[in-house]
Parts: structure tokens; C-alpha cells; sequence
């Protein structure tokens, strides 16, 4: 069934115009009139989408530049703010704002000549600041967004109440489909990127590092300024990796000796620079760092290398670079899939932690006792309470984490905090520490405790500090608590889904019995399950799971 | 008027109004004899006229504009 959407402006949305029709296809869209703005409120639907017009809440054109007006305007802005905070807070669905502060279609628009435009608007920034905070909150700039500046149609306003233009509405349209499909899946995790002609004008290996094109004249400033764009995405959490047909050792000339190269080596997590195919070396980067090849975005300039990527790995994100380079700096920022709304301190360390990963990994091949290698690494595991500064990465965990997850139960908020009021329900994290630095919080568990059965709803764990044993720590720290409490059973649940396969036989590993007849169990434990899952049981007494000796906690 | 405006504009007002084969009807149409012909339905069929011919009419045309003969003659006039 499709999700519904709730529109509702001030100004009229030409409801069935062809503008809305992308839109329309994925969703049930209701249109709604805000002059009275507790309607905003009593809809009910999947997603709400708010349209502020500057025009209408300042009743432009102003001619009144009284404190009296100001303070009647500013309350107007105070009654819709509270009712958007309201609506956000209690429902925890997705809201989006889009707000023009476009107050003069004459194109003197010096501050000076609207100091009361001025503070209302800045007045009215500082409401939808306020907003930042949950998370359910997404705002855009319908000014900022919309190059061809074409926003209104004066006529349509005249003639039937409609402040936008139908491009403008389109834009709107575009950008909701865009953000609700963006915020239902997780974000693109790695940009791997190709050298010669994507990362600096002309081809290393007959050019030569200083006579590659990078800098500030001309093109070299083009693929300078696409480097600064990939650094941000970098500096926000996107993992960035080479994948170029090239001899390593001309790469690595480039960022060692070429001055203008804005990235260094550093700023990438893993190079692969040989002659194999693209499809070969992005596979081997998804084992590498234990990502899966859906969470890849591949930008490179040569067609060939992007159809072939395309046609064997349909899952990869394939960015087809506009045809005129001097786009490509604001391209790749504009790319939706890289967009990481609320980020987490997790998000802005994700090389870093990534890179981790990739030397684990490395060293651990060169090992062959697996025992005395985790003995050396010095491993600590802490368990970590809920609470406002790291909620956020529990949620962003259990809406992200497809291949490490039991159940692929994606509970919002709300769902999260009811669940915590229960007492006898227990909820933490896990941060994790080795001698490649802290991985931060990389587990989220919610167990649900009764008389005799603790309940597994829900375990999901970071798939970069996968083989570590840690899961096996954690299940032993539950089968602690188990005994503490006099508990006879744990039960787990396995949801399969395209993705956790690799946790099929998790319960089963570690001494668990599937289950097919389940009616003993108590409701309150059957009610959670889903209807494809598999039940697992282990009888506390019965199976020894010990922490693993290479913990130090 | 050029067959190609008349026809286009035919097109867009069977589809509109659901007068498919009625040509003789939508020649002689206007706002004041056909009640589906209401100022919303007006704006958007405006807004397609303006969408398939490439053309854009002043804030007066819109208004003025209210019968198939005067859509066809405004448009001759761009």
C-alpha cells in the first residue's frame, strides 16, 4: 500500500498539476490549506510536508514598518512554529519544511532597503533552528536550492492563490520524492573514485605527475574544486577509495610529489590501482572493508569502465558525470545518496574507522593462530546505556545495519523510548576498543525480560569490527544477566532478510535449539515475533557461553 | 489559425474535458456555456497551453481569455 503525504501550505498547491506526478507515483498525496494552522496538526499521514511562503506570512507587499506589525507577524511565525514542534515531537514522522525568504521581486534587495524584512526573516531562522534537534525534522531552502530563481508566478497568485511557480512546484515535488526515498534506505557508505580524467585532468602514466592537469588556472581549477567537494563528502562521513586502471606506483607519485593535489593519500581508505577489471577490484574493496557493494557509489569519467560496472554490479550507484566538467564540483555534493542527514560522531570518524578495519583485516591474513593474534590486539567490550547524546547512533544503527542484524527490526524513535519505559525491557550499546584505536559504538541490543525468558528483539552489530568475537561477548554478558536474574531461557529470533545471511546460523553456533512449536511461550514474547522468523532457545543451565578469554573485561 | 494550434488545442480540451470527437462542441466552447469550465479548471488549462505550445500568457490574456475562440487567437498573436 503507499505511504501518504500530507501537503500543506498557504499558499494554493494546484493539486492535480502534472508537477506533482513523480510524486504521486510512489505516494497518496492530500493537499491541505493552512489558514487555520491547526490543521497542520490534525492530519494524519506517513509524511508531512509544510511549504512556508514568505509573501504570506508577511502579507507582502509591507507597508506597515510599525513594532506593532513586526510583533504581529513574529507571533504569527511563534503559533505555526509550535504547532510544527508539536506535530514533530508527538508523531515522530518524517516532516519536511520548505521555506522561501524571497520578500522583493525587484532586484534592489540591499538590506537596508528592508530592515523589517530583515528581522522577521532572521527571526524566523532562528524558529527552524530550534528544529535541528529532532530528528525526524528535514528543512530546505527553497531559495538556495532553486538555480533558475524562477519561484513565483504573479499570475497564478492573482488569479487563484498560487505563490509558486509550476518549476518551482516541480522543484518541491522532486526534492520531497527525493528525501522520503532517501530517508527509507540507507545512504551511500563509500565513493570510489577514478584517477586520470575524474580526479585531475589528463592521464598520469603519460603525462606525468607534475604535468597532470590540477590547480588553480583554468580545468586544473575545475578538478581542484571537485577535489574540495570530495574532501567535504570525506569530512562528512563518506568513505572515498581509488578503483583506476594504473600502475600503483604512478599513483602514488601523484599524491606524494604533485603540490596541487587537494586530497592525500590519507583522506583514502583503500587504493586499488592495477590493470583487473573495475568490477574485480570494487568487489574485493566491499570485502575489504566488509561493506556491502549496495552502500557503493562509483564515479568515473570513462563510459566503457561505468556500463561494465553497471551491467555486473547492478547494486553500485553508477554516477554519470555531466558532460560539462565545470559542473562536477557542485555535482557531486548535489548527489542525494551521499546525503547523511542527522550525522553522528560515528559518521564524521568513518575513515578512520574504516581504515582500521582494513589493517585488522590485513594483519590478521598475515596470522595464522587466530588466538594469539586477538590476544595481542588487547580487545575491551563496554556495554553503554541509552541516553540524548548517543540515542541518534542507536537509531541511525538499527535503521543502517542490514548484514550484522537478527531481526531488521526498524523501530523509530517513539517506538525506542516506549520501549525504554518498560522496566523490565533493557537497552544498551556496546563500544569496543582494541589496540587500533576506539571503534566507538558499534552494537545495539533490546531485550525483553520476563519470569523466566530473556528475549533477544533485537541484535545488530557493526559489520567492520566483525571477526573480533564480540557477538559472542555480548550473548555471554546477556546469559550473565540471565543467571543474575534467575532466569531459566534466552530466546533469539532470526528474521531473514537479502542481507543477513551471514548471521543465519548465529543462535545455532552458539548452542541455541530452533524451535518450530512455540505455543508454551508467553505472549508477551510471541507477540514480537515476525512472520517469517526463526526461533532459537538455549536453556541458561544448560550452554556454556563464556566471554571470550582474549577480552580483557 | 493555423490547423496545427487548432488541432493541438483540440487535443488538450477533449483530454480536459472529456469531449473526445466533439470538435464542433469545443469550437464554440467557453467558460460562460460549459459549467466544467470553472477558474480552476480555467489556471489549468492555461498552465498546459502554456506547458505544450512554449508560450506564456500575460496576467490580462489569462483573464481574458475565456473562450476556445480567444485561447486560439491569443495564441495566433505570439
Amino acid at each position: 500500500m503507499k505511504k501518504t503525504i500530507s501537503l500543506t501550505s498557504s499558499s494554493f498547491l494546484i493539486n492535480d498539476s502534472p508537477v506533482w506526478n513523480s510524486l504521486r507515483k510512489s505516494y497518496v498525496l492530500n493537499f491541505n490549506e493552512y489558514r487555520f494552522y491547526d490543521q497542520i496538526l490534525k492530519k494524519e499521514s506517513d509524511f508531512d510536508v509544510v511549504i512556508l511562503n514568505f509573501k504570506d506570512l508577511v502579507n507582502y507587499p509591507i507597508f506597515d514598518f510599525s513594532k506593532k506589525n513586526k510583533k504581529q507577524i513574529c507571533n504569527k511565525i511563534e503559533k505555526i512554529f509550535y504547532i510544527l514542534k508539536k506535530k514533530i515531537f508527538f508523531t515522530k514522522k518524517p516532516l519536511i519544511l520548505f521555506v522561501d525568504y524571497y520578500y522583493s521581486d525587484t532586484k534592489i534587495k540591499s538590506s537596508q532597503n528592508f530592515p523589517l524584512e530583515e528581522k522577521i526573516i532572521s527571526f524566523l531562522i532562528k524558529k527552524i533552528k530550534n528544529l535541528f534537534k529532532f530528528s525526524n525534522f528535514f528543512y530546505f531552502n527553497i531559495d538556495i536550492f532553486n538555480k533558475s530563481k524562477n519561484l513565483f508566478d504573479n499570475r497564478l497568485f492573482y488569479i487563484s492563490k498560487t505563490r509558486y511557480s509550476e518549476n518551482c512546484l516541480r522543484f518541491i515535488s522532486k526534492i520531497t520524492k527525493m528525501t522520503l526515498d532517501r530517508i527509507q534506505k540507507p545512504p551511500k557508505k563509500v565513493l570510489i573514485l577514478d584517477c586520470d580524467n575524474t580526479l585531475w585532468g589528463g592521464v598520469v602514466g603519460e603525462d606525468g605527475y607534475n604535468n597532470i592537469r590540477i590547480g588553480t588556472d583554468g580545468e586544473g581549477s575545475i578538478f581542484s574544486d571537485f577535489q574540495k567537494s570530495i574532501l567535504r563528502l570525506k569530512n562528512e562521513g563518506v568513505i572515498l577509495c581509488i578503483a583506476s586502471k594504473n600502475n600503483l606506483t604512478d599513483i602514488l607519485e601523484v599524491f606524494n610529489k604533485n603540490k596541487n593535489m587537494i586530497l592525500k593519500l590519507s583522506d583514502f581508505t583503500s587504493i586499488k590501482a592495477n590493470w583487473k577489471t573495475k568490477t574485480h577490484n570494487i568487489k574485493e574493496l566491499s570485502k575489504e572493508l566488509a561493506l556491502s557493494i549496495e552502500s557503493m557509489a562509483f564515479f568515473d569519467d570513462n563510459p566503457i569502465e561505468r556500463d561494465q560496472v553497471k551491467k555486473n554490479l547492478k547494486d553500485v550507484k553508477v554516477i554519470k558525470p555531466d558532460t560539462d566538467i565545470s559542473n562536477w564540483p557542485d555535482q557531486i555534493l548535489e548527489i542525494f545518496d551521499f546525503v547523511n542527514f542527522k550525522l553522528t560522531k560515528e559518521d564524521l570518524l568513518k575513515t578512520h574507522q574504516y581504515e582500521k578495519r582494513s589493517r585488522f583485516i590485513v594483519e590478521k591474513n598475515k596470522i595464522n593462530d587466530e588466538l594469539s593474534f586477538l590476544k595481542q590486539i588487547k580487545l575491551k567490550a563496554k556495554i553503554v546505556k541509552i541516553n540524548k547524546s548517543n540515542e541518534q547512533r542507536f537509531l541511525q544503527m538499527i535503521h543502517k545495519t542490514n548484514q550484522f542484524n537478527l531481526t531488521t527490526k526498524r523501530y523509530s524513535l517513539l517506538e525506542i523510548s516506549n520501549f525504554k519505559k518498560n522496566k523490565k525491557n533493557i537497552i544498551f550499546m556496546v563500544r569496543l576498543n582494541d589496540k587500533y584505536g576506539d571503534h566507538g559504538l558499534v552494537s545495539s541490543i533490546m531485550l525483553i525480560q520476563n519470569e523466566n525468558f530473556i528475549y533477544i528483539d533485537n541484535f545488530l552489530m557493526s559489520c567492520r569490527v566483525l571477526g573480533r568475537y564480540l557477538e559472542q561477548w555480548i550473548l555471554s554478558k546477556i546469559f550473565e544477566l540471565g543467571k543474575r536474574n534467575k532466569i531459566k531461557f534466552i530466546v533469539g529470533e532470526y528474521v531473514p532478510s537479502k542481507k543477513n545471511i551471514l548471521v543465519k546460523e548465529l543462535y545455532k553456533n552458539y548452542g541455541f535449539k530452533k524451535i518450530t512449536n512455540y505455543k508454551d511461550l508467553p505472549n508477551q514474547i510471541k507477540k514480537n515475533f515476525l512472520n517469517n522468523s526463526e526461533i532459537y532457545i538455549a536453556r541458561i543451565n544448560d550452554v556454556k557461553l563464556i566471554k571470550p578469554s582474549f577480552y580483557s573485561n | 489559425m493555423t490547423l496545427d494550434v487548432e488541432t493541438m488545442l483540440i487535443k488538450i480540451f477533449e483530454k480536459k474535458f472529456n469531449l473526445k470527437n466533439k470538435k464542433n462542441k469545443i469550437l464554440k466552447l467557453s467558460a460562460s456555456n460549459f459549467k466544467k469550465w470553472d477558474s480552476l479548471e480555467h489556471l489549468k488549462i492555461i498552465m498546459e497551453i502554456e506547458r505544450k505550445f512554449k508560450k506564456k500568457f500575460t496576467f490580462t490574456e489569462i483573464i481574458n481569455c475565456n473562450s476556445f475562440k480567444k485561447i486560439c487567437e491569443t495564441l495566433e498573436k505570439k
